[in-house]
């Protein structure tokens, strides 16, 4: 599964280092990071991140979504259906 | 004003009363300060003892506990306590001390990277850079602790700041936030009702759709964890219980959600729950699971668990949903809102009954004919003397299962346990921010002789301040948990857990000036634990047990909770 996330960060290195750290733990590897410098007076930084890993996208959003610094503004991802025994994750929905 | 007294300053605004601490060097302009502050401190014996001290009193009170430390090592020494406040969704502000701010990132005396070491382990954390961001820093630190699903959060403070001349104000704690300190009219805890300032009304259409699987279903189990204290939706999760009559498993932290003695409840499920339990979960068509995180210990095998089961998830983190498990309705948001709002009247008599027959059947046992005290025995016995409204603090290891499985629980407040990151040491710092918190409640803290010893320097501050606490210490002279599975599953090879050459516990108290007892046999039981109680100070119980004795029943790691095995059909396995 891999997935396009884009966020606005608060301004600071610890923001982006608290996404990234996120982003390890959570199991996912970090395939592309464009961050740059945002057009908001604040001047934090605009960040496109590129994930791929065995669990989900979504949830590793919403992960992010509580960080205090970090406000996600897109989720682009493909998710797959069944038991993912590998990832530890129980996909059966109805 | 320098900055260390605008935090101060900016902490009463918040309601603190109290904090837990060790000074040190990079801390010393906060602890001048305190001199002159109404805020109590508690001067600890290790900052580890702080942190869990700290975490004791918000645990037990549902508001944010602060302990404080110096730069370094005293930093570091609160690290453990950090981690198992946010395993276990714990509202804590730890505040360091750091290296004046031009000294950072030059490997100065006493400097670690306090930020960075503990990003993983809270919700966030403010290396403060200016002294006039102080009010806005600790305001936000206890906002962000104790909204939505609670957690720890770290301010560090470079030493020049805290000496820096201010002018600025506390900025005040909301009044919406204060409802935390309401108490309940019958259990006296904390219990607030939904305010109607909460924002994010509940998604109608899950709702529906979780009502929709409440209707059909014919066989459900209501699965209940830590979320539902944190929540304050006690109350609320007791009146949707006797609406709808569903049977209730607990979590550990779920244990008291429902009463111990309440007839639909089948105990707590997983690793060393009960019979029950698990096999109600294993045959439901519905879970509802209701703040919980499927944990392992929980679940056991993740595929496996509950494999007939749609599942609706009600908590207040999104995060948690679909995490492990994808529900059929996901419904994140206040608890007592969801709950009140899917309550209704279910026809599920036979699967009732199919439950109590199996409650019936797998009734707990204490007519054990042993000379030797039987800890589990001995534990109900405690819990069915200790008076209404005792709290019980826990360590790590097998008497924390035995506490789990064996104590008449009224309220999940008052069973404080590291249930995430299962910290051996964590029940006797606990213990006394629980006795601080509540100075007239009986105080338990149910120990092994390998926890007391992580943190027995404590037993210094419970003299210190003469906390009536109760220690239970159940010694057998083994590192009873890790020497239950190498017998199990390790072919019976005892690695490094032999700890018979113990102190004797109650000389150890005595030595504290703590009076202390010492028991072997079960006719000493009875009259021990009359001392115990009675007792208007602290004490300490130094009880000797079997060092076979095991927690049954166990689902081995990796089985699903149908796999239970129990002491006749322990087996020689890999784990």
């Amino acid at each position: 599964m891999s997935g396009l996330l884009t966020f606005d960060l608060s301004p600071g290195a610890s923001a982006l280092e608290r996404l990234l750290s996120v982003v390890r733990r959570r199991g996912f590897n970090i395939d592309a990071l464009q961050a740059v410098r945002s057009g908001d007076a604040d001047r934090g930084l605009a960040v496109e991140l590129t994930v791929s890993g065995d669990r989900d996208v979504e949830v590793l959003s919403r992960h992010l979504s509580n960080l205090g610094d970090c406000r996600v503004l897109a989720v682009q991802s493909q998710t797959c259906g069944g038991v993912d025994q590998d990832a530890g994750i129980d996909r059966r929905t109805s | 004003m320098n900055g260390a007294e605008l935090l101060l300053r900016c902490l009463e605004a918040e309601g603190v009363e109290q904090i837990w601490g060790y000074p040190g060097g990079a801390i010393m302009p906060v602890y001048d300060a305190l001199l002159d502050s109404p805020i109590r401190h508690y001067l600890t014996r290790h900052e580890q003892g702080a942190a869990f001290a700290a975490q004791g009193f918000a645990r037990s009170t549902g508001d944010v506990g602060v302990c404080m430390a110096t730069s370094g090592p005293g930093a570091t020494n609160l690290v453990t306590g950090i981690a198992d406040a946010y395993l276990d969704s714990v509202p804590l502000v730890a505040i360091t001390g750091q290296v004046p701010r031009a000294l950072i990132g030059t490997d100065a005396f006493q400097e670690v990277d306090m930020l960075g070491i503990t990003l993983p382990i809270v919700k966030h954390s403010y290396l403060v850079s200016e002294p006039e961001s102080l009010p806005q820093v600790v305001h936000q630190a206890f906002a962000t602790a104790r909204q939505g699903r609670p957690g720890p959060v770290v301010i560090d403070l470079p030493k020049d700041v805290a000496l820096a001349e201010v002018t600025g104000q506390p900025q005040r704690r909301q009044a919406k936030t204060r409802h935390l300190r309401t108490r309940h009219p019958k259990t006296g805890h904390p219990e607030a009702p939904p305010s109607a300032e909460d924002p994010e009304p509940l998604d109608a259409a899950v709702l529906a759709k979780a009502a929709e699987l409440l209707m059909t279903s014919q066989r459900p189990v209501i699965y209940a964890g830590g979320g539902v204290e944190k929540g304050s939706a006690v109350d609320a999760l007791r009146s949707f219980v006797e609406i709808t009559g569903i049977p209730v498993v607990h979590t550990l932290h779920g244990l008291g959600g429902v009463p111990s003695e309440h007839p639909l409840f089948l105990g707590m499920l997983g690793m060393h729950g009960t019979r029950a339990a698990n096999h109600a979960v294993q045959e439901c068509d519905l879970l509802v699971a209701i703040g919980v995180r499927f944990d392992d210990r929980a679940t056991g095998k993740l595929s496996e668990f509950a494999p007939q089961a749609r599942v609706i998830h009600l908590d207040i983190d999104a995060a948690e949903l679909g995490k492990l498990r994808v529900p059929h309705a996901a419904v994140r948001g206040d608890l007592r809102l969801a709950l009140g709002a899917l309550g209704r009247s279910l026809a599920i008599e036979p699967w009732r009954q199919r439950c109590q027959d199996w409650i019936d059947r797998w009734q707990w046992r204490y007519d054990a004919p042993f000379e030797e005290v039987y800890a589990p025995g001995m534990l109900r016995q405690l819990s069915q003397q200790a008076p209404t409204g005792s709290f019980v603090v826990c360590d790590v290891g097998q008497h924390q299962m035995w506490v789990a499985q064996h104590w008449r629980f009224e309220h999940p407040r008052q069973h404080l346990t590291s249930g995430g990151l299962g910290t051996m040491g964590f029940g006797l710092p606990a213990a006394i921010g629980v006795q601080i918190a509540h100075p007239r409640a009986t105080v338990i803290n149910v120990t092994g002789d390998g926890s007391i010893m992580m943190n027995i320097q404590e037993l210094a501050t419970i003299r210190r301040y003469n906390l009536p606490v109760k220690i239970v210490v159940l010694d057998n002279s083994a590192l009873g948990m890790v020497r239950q599975w190498q017998e199990c599953f390790f072919s019976n090879r005892e690695s490094e857990v032999d700890l018979s050459d113990n102190p004797n516990f109650a000389d150890v108290a005595r030595a504290f000036g703590i009076p202390g007892l010492e028991i072997e046999r079960t006719q000493q039981v009875d009259g021990a634990l009359e001392l115990l109680l009675e007792s208007r100070g602290p004490m300490l119980l130094h009880v000797r047990i079997d060092r076979q004795a095991n927690v049954w029943p166990l689902v081995p790691a990796g089985a699903n909770n149908s796999q239970m095995i129990e002491e006749s059909q322990a087996v020689t396995a890999t784990p």
